[in-house]
């Protein structure tokens, strides 16, 4: 379960970064793209960083 | 659920917050202000023009980089900045004009741009349209296309010079609009505007 979600955050965060530096944003269309990259990479990161710190506490031996 | 995992969440939610102010919210005229450089109003040098003898200015463009440009407009032309970064409004005696970055899209080219998207969309907003030319062109060695339309405004006719510059990244759209009466007699110097246009990081 938890590489599921680690490859869906992955996909997410790619998406963020396509948008961001290599798709043609039309005129007038740069607020939208603006947002939509940056909200996908941000999630994307978080969500790395919440399925890497998930779960119970390691015991220390 | 950890103490870290709360505090992602949180930073998160604070970060989707700041990005839509930035985006949609007061936040966002900062954003697209800081494009336009004030530096590309000065007119840094005068030059007088061979074929027509007008003393001109110089304008570097350096507000969107992979796109700056310079043109020499008549030094009588009142120009300044245009509503979006990279562009110039221009006023002169006999008409106004625009001069304006514009984004072709990847999968099309300038002239399936203009004739599939441009022409249609002035179709619908131009009152009176009416396409009197249409002409392909090279300026100083780029791909350019001319097209010229009659318009009506308040009873009075207009016809505009509309001219697409092919560049690397973005192209160049300029738009004289002058009365139909002295339209023949200012073609001459609107057309030496054009000669006069250079990308620069090209």
């Amino acid at each position: 379960m938890r590489q599921i979600f680690f490859f869906v955050s992955l996909i997410i965060m790619g998406a963020g970064l396509y948008l961001k530096f290599f798709y043609d944003v039309p005129d007038s269309q740069e607020s939208i793209n603006f947002f939509t990259s940056w909200f996908f990479i941000i999630i994307g990161i978080s969500s790395l960083l919440i399925n890497y710190f998930w779960g119970p506490p390691k015991k220390q031996k | 659920m950890n103490k870290k995992v709360i505090l992602i969440f949180i930073l998160t939610i604070i970060s989707l917050i700041i990005l839509t102010l930035f985006s949609f919210g007061p936040l966002s005229i900062r954003r697209n202000a800081a494009g336009i450089n004030p530096l590309s109003l000065k007119p840094i040098q005068t030059a007088e023009r061979s074929n027509v003898s007008i003393a001109s200015s110089l304008y570097r463009n350096r507000d969107v980089r992979e796109n700056y440009y310079s043109i020499q407009l008549p030094q009588s032309w009142h120009v300044s900045a245009g509503k979006k970064a990279g562009s110039y409004a221009v006023i002169f005696s006999s008409g106004n004009g625009t001069i304006a970055l514009i984004d072709v899209p990847d999968n099309s080219t300038l002239e399936l741009f203009i004739l599939s998207q441009q022409e249609p969309q002035l179709k619908k907003t131009v009152l009176g349209y009416r396409r009197i030319d249409y002409r392909k062109l090279s300026i100083q060695g780029n791909e350019a296309y001319q097209l010229t339309y009659q318009s009506s405004k308040n009873k009075k006719i207009y016809e505009t010079l509309k001219t697409y510059i092919a560049g690397s990244d973005q192209a160049i759209v300029m738009t004289f609009t002058v009365k139909q009466s002295s339209f023949n007699e200012t073609t001459s110097l609107l057309n030496s505007v054009l000669q006069n246009f250079r990308w620069e990081n090209k």
